[in-house]
């Protein structure tokens, strides 16, 4: 599944090891999650969302036709 | 090897998570010199290991070399952690290391003791049953380590690679008993102990935790 997470954390100016930290999962977690080689859990996802104050569907894309987007 | 730990250290001008090809070089070299000595030391004990006494001393020496390996292997992560960017080994994996090498160290142990002991004093009856399934029980203390391990892992990445893996091994693992134990029952193998299923499924389980995690999807 496609996601922002790369660049809601450069944003930031988080390194991985940091955005593990708050999520409280391994860095290669993050690493993961980034490249889009694991699909996080949905209570992990809306840890995610929570820590970067968006919704699920603002940072993951089920590359679908995203209805969750048509909300915006 | 502490000396060249600390030279590595002290010769570090900037904090850096990359380490010098100077560092690998002897890094390697250090593996290469204590699997050398491992070698030679085997090959020296190894007229000696007909006695008990033998036999114990070689116990001692694998699980020596084997401490010394893990020691060398880790020396790498204590410098990137000194200088700040090495991560602490993660809570389930300390735990299973604690349960996984004791068990594996009374194993060798066990097994030096239990053959001695079968052959100078050819025990029968409930003794014979004892000496034999000894080394047997560390062994069981080991796999459940093994497995305990993705239940207590709290990270779910983590836990999904770790199951993959097992997944993995124990489908090859059986994949491979079933084809040996027809091939053997036709006589047309030599006969494979049964005890080979464990150390063949950790093999397995080792080649699959180089997949990337989406080949079992």
């Amino acid at each position: 599944m496609k996601n922002d997470l790369r660049v809601l954390r450069a944003q930031r100016g988080w390194s991985q090891g940091d955005l593990a930290d708050a999520l409280g999962v391994s860095r290669q977690s993050v690493n993961a999650l980034e490249t889009g080689k694991f699909d996080p859990s949905l209570p992990l996802a809306f840890r995610i969302a929570r820590l970067f104050g968006k919704r699920v569907d603002e940072i993951f894309d089920d590359e679908l036709g995203g209805f969750g987007k048509a909300a915006e | 090897m502490s000396s060249l730990l600390e030279t590595a250290l002290n010769e570090a001008p900037v904090p850096s998570a990359k380490l010098g090809a100077g560092f690998w070089a002897a890094w390697a070299a250090g593996m290469a010199a204590a699997f050398a000595a491992f070698a030679a030391t085997l090959w020296l004990a190894y007229p000696h290991l007909d006695t008990f006494a033998g036999k114990m001393v070689g116990g001692a020496i694998v699980i020596a070399f084997t401490l010394a390996f893990i020691f060398i292997a880790n020396i790498p992560n204590a410098i990137r952690r000194k200088r700040g960017f090495g991560e602490r080994m993660r809570e389930p994996n300390r735990r299973y290391m604690w349960r996984f090498l004791p068990a594996m160290f009374a194993y060798v142990i066990l097994l030096m003791a239990a053959i001695s002991y079968a052959k100078a004093a050819e025990p029968t009856g409930v003794i014979a049953w004892l000496v034999a399934i000894a080394p047997a029980v560390p062994i069981l203390f080991a796999i459940r380590a093994i497995f305990l391990l993705p239940v207590e892992e709290d990270d779910e990445y983590q836990r999904a690679r770790i199951y993959s893996s097992y997944a993995w091994a124990t489908g090859a693992t059986l994949m491979v008993c079933t084809a040996a134990g027809f091939l053997d029952m036709f006589g047309v193998v030599p006969h494979l102990e049964m005890w080979i299923a464990f150390p063949m499924w950790a093999v397995f389980m080792g080649l699959a935790r180089c997949l990337p995690l989406g080949s079992v999807k």
